[in-house]
């Protein structure tokens, strides 16, 4: 599971982007160093996947150059079993004026 | 000097009754259809003998469906790929390849339980020659769910099915009843094969799916109560999905399972005195309302 964030300016142009892979991950408990594929996994080391009834919240601090006048936030998650092979599962895009630079 | 020489001989006869009552035991204890008894000797021998064309011609409907699932296509896709060509199951050739080379079939075809170490040898050369047509006939089919795996408590009876419901009269050569199993509508039934983790019955230890073990640990504890099948074989669909072949459904049923909420702002934090920084700040809240962790397997 991909969580994306992505922050694009009227131009298109990319101010931000960030994501959070959701997963359990395991070794070969040979070493510390993570394997794919159930002949070689044995044994989960650490899991960021998504538990049952459990929410998964994330919060993303973008800091935006001056004088930028609208934003698009966009926010998509997706399943990626393997690279390149991707589920859609929710795209939503939030606008966002940023206004002058504003004084106390 | 032989044991037997300096016992009495009376408590030598006594030891002989033990021993043929022993062996009596043992011998009716050995579950019907089991490996030692009555191995497919090739592997035509084994698909013939879990044919199930047999099932489509009073079920057709299910088997329709069935053929459009996962179950029906368990080993396409997943051994064909580099599978005996590297790695501590890589063999030079498929004469080489014994049952101790499929630990993966415990569950992706269990048949070979019932098969000999040929049969594993002929199932090496077709995925080695990438026999597509060959590796279609190997799935996990009507057979082995109402049948060998089709209860957990004790072996089936050789010429028994196990289903939802009792059918005193099944008009079938070979399986002429159907017994009730209690455990067709449980969780344990899909957990038997969608597993708990790490399978070390094998030289070779492997991680097979860790479901099951993420609905017992994660879903249950947290108030869960829904079975396995109430969520994929809803209505007795046997299609059993998601079918990642669907990915359309797939993404529709991943949407349903995980809703997520996104909150966006922007404004001017002053951290550093003086110091103004446009800032976005977003929030995502993702919430599971499937039973067990995602992704899995």
């Amino acid at each position: 599971m991909v969580l994306e964030v992505t922050i694009t300016d009227e131009m298109n142009r990319t101010l931000y982007e960030k994501n959070k892979v959701y997963m359990p991950q395991s070794t070969d408990s040979l070493n510390n160093a993570m394997v794919y594929g159930p002949t070689h996994k044995l044994g989960i080391i650490r899991d960021t996947s998504i538990q049952p009834f459990a929410a998964k919240t994330e919060t993303f601090e973008a800091s935006m150059p001056e004088g930028i006048g609208k934003v698009r936030v966009n926010v998509e998650l997706s399943y990626q079993p393997r690279p390149g092979d991707v589920y859609p599962i929710h795209h939503k895009t939030v606008e966002l004026h940023l206004g002058k630079e504003g004084k106390p | 000097m032989a044991f037997w020489r300096v016992l009495p001989k009376k408590k030598w006869s006594a030891g002989v009754c033990c021993l043929v009552f022993l062996s009596l035991v043992l011998f009716m204890n050995t579950p019907s259809g089991s490996a030692s008894d009555n191995e497919a000797q090739s592997l035509k021998e084994l698909i013939t003998k879990y044919d199930t064309s047999r099932c489509k011609e009073c079920h057709e409907e299910i088997h329709a469906q069935w053929e459009k699932s996962h179950h029906a296509r368990s080993i396409m896709d997943i051994l064909m790929d580099g599978y005996f060509t590297k790695g501590v199951l890589s063999v030079k050739s498929p004469k080489e390849a014994t049952r101790k080379n499929f630990p993966c079939f415990k569950c992706h075809f269990p048949q070979i339980e019932h098969a000999s170490d040929q049969v594993a040898s002929e199932i090496a050369e077709a995925i080695l020659n990438k026999d597509q047509e060959t590796m279609k006939k190997l799935n996990i089919n009507c057979l082995v769910c109402h049948r060998d795996m089709g209860i957990v408590h004790g072996f089936p009876e050789a010429d028994a099915l196990y289903g939802a419901t009792d059918v005193e009269e099944h008009p079938d050569d070979d399986y002429g009843k159907v017994h009730r199993s209690p455990v067709m509508t449980e969780s344990v039934m899909c957990g038997q094969c969608h597993g708990l983790g790490p399978v070390f019955d094998f030289e070779y230890p492997v991680q097979c799916a860790t479901l099951y073990g993420s609905y017992l640990h994660a879903y249950i504890p947290a108030g869960g109560a829904k079975t396995c099948q109430e969520c994929h074989m809803e209505k007795a669909d046997h299609t059993c999905p998601p079918n990642f072949k669907d990915r359309k459904d797939v993404s529709k049923r991943l949407a349903e399972a995980l809703p997520m909420d996104v909150d966006a702002m922007f404004y001017r934090p002053q951290i550093t005195p003086g110091k103004f920084v446009p800032t976005v700040v977003v929030d995502t809240r993702i919430i599971s309302r499937a039973g067990h962790r995602i992704p899995d397997g």
